[in-house]
């Protein structure tokens, strides 16, 4: 009998052996990846990315590379994805810029022709030395160490380099500024959404134009951005806010539009006497 | 036999943990998630750094720029540079991305990222 069955303690000195080095290899200390591909990022790492590629799509206006670059995070639902994003980094202390160029590629999903004009890139040239070499040679970082030792260089004249433009449109950046067209619409048919502000910002055709930036008054003082392009399904020059009731705002689209003030949410009276908040629609067109 | 019992229930802990070890880091590694920029393949870091590159031209963001840069190099951003500038060199970017690249480390360089 005794010689039939192992000695317990052996097996139980087993399993907990296992269980510990479980806990070891995939808890405590689990294999170190290396060679990863973007869809491994985890969540803050990815909204680095995302934003990096937001703000380099405005210098590169190169819509295929930021969707190429995009397509590595592996992301089953991109669109929302990116204007989650961009709405998150509006509403807090996010890079303006990258806001705006996520804003604007989340806009491409609605129209995939648009084109937008790249940021004016101001800066020095440390490459200017550099014209005569061959950056495609193996060797070619060689000799860029030697043209860096002096920091202050004579020929360092910062310049401005224009890059091409697309004539495309419609012009998300600067252009005429935007008018308020009419004046703000009292909405009560608000169906499933209340309190909104609904702001549509069309071009001079009349096409709506995504990524324009949206300065509104917060009830605490000082003011928050958002932009449209956000809700492509809806127009892509479509953007909406949640107004606080009794509570005044001012809004301003654009750069270099007019202040609009006194904006507030219209008290609305239903059929059997109650009273709701409306939605304020606000539509804005270049001139 | 206590003393007896005793060691083969040490070694009985030992074997099944190095079990588990093998088994866990060598045969069935759990699936890489949450990693970081650091770890990418060489290839995404490159174009992580052409990135840096194009978002940030100016001389005034190159602050930023290194910041950005440290998330795959802590200690020396002007090394994932480097790397970047020969994996983009090796893979055949274009001229105009290398040019892109190689001012960003002359940028970072002169700002004294290293």
């Amino acid at each position: 009998m005794h010689d039939k069955y192992p000695p317990l303690y052996l097996i139980t000195g087993i399993v907990i052996g296992i269980l510990i080095g479980c806990l070891i290899a995939f808890v405590l200390l689990p294999v170190q990846f290396k060679d990863t591909s973007p869809a491994t990022l985890s969540q803050e790492q990815a909204m680095i990315y995302r934003s990096l590629i937001g703000r380099a799509y405005l210098y590169e206006a190169d819509s295929g590379r930021a969707f190429s670059r995009l397509a590595l995070l592996n992301e089953p639902d991109l669109q929302s994805v990116i204007a989650a994003q961009s709405q998150e980094m509006a509403a807090g202390s996010g890079d303006e810029q990258s806001t705006r160029g996520l804003s604007l590629l989340a806009g491409v999903f609605a129209n995939p022709n648009q084109v937008i004009t790249p940021l004016v890139q101001v800066s020095e040239d440390p490459t200017q030395t550099l014209e005569n070499n061959d950056l495609s040679s193996p060797t070619a970082t060689m000799p860029m160490d030697a043209t860096i030792t002096p920091v202050e260089q004579p020929t360092n004249t910062p310049f401005a380099t224009f890059t091409p433009r697309p004539s495309a449109t419609p012009k998300p950046t600067q252009g005429a500024p935007y008018t308020l067209v009419g004046d703000p619409k009292e909405d009560c048919d608000v169906g499933s959404v209340s309190s909104q502000l609904m702001v549509y910002v069309y071009d001079a055709d009349g096409n709506g134009v995504p990524g324009v930036k949206i300065e509104i008054s917060v009830p605490n003082g000082g003011s928050m951005n958002f932009f449209t392009g956000l809700y492509p399904e809806i127009n892509n020059g479509y953007a909406d806010f949640t107004m606080t009731p009794d509570t005044v705002y001012s809004v301003r689209v654009g750069i270099g539009g007019d202040i609009i003030n006194g904006l507030s949410l219209p008290q609305c009276s239903a059929s059997d006497g109650t009273d709701y908040a409306g939605n304020l629609v606000l539509t804005f067109k270049q001139e | 036999m206590k003393r007896k019992r005793l060691i083969g229930f040490i070694l009985a802990i030992l074997l099944g943990l190095a079990a588990a070890l093998v088994y866990g880091w060598g045969f069935s590694p759990a699936e890489p998630r949450n990693t970081s920029l650091a770890s990418l393949r060489k290839d995404y870091q490159a174009d992580y750094v052409l990135m840096v590159a194009e978002a940030y031209p100016n001389v005034e963001d190159t602050g930023k720029a290194i910041d950005l840069l440290k998330q795959l190099n802590s200690q020396d951003p002007v090394k994932a540079v480097d790397q970047a500038l020969l994996t983009a060199q090796s893979l055949g970017y274009s001229e105009s991305d290398l040019r892109t690249i190689v001012n960003l480390e002359l940028r970072v360089k002169q700002f004294g990222g290293e």
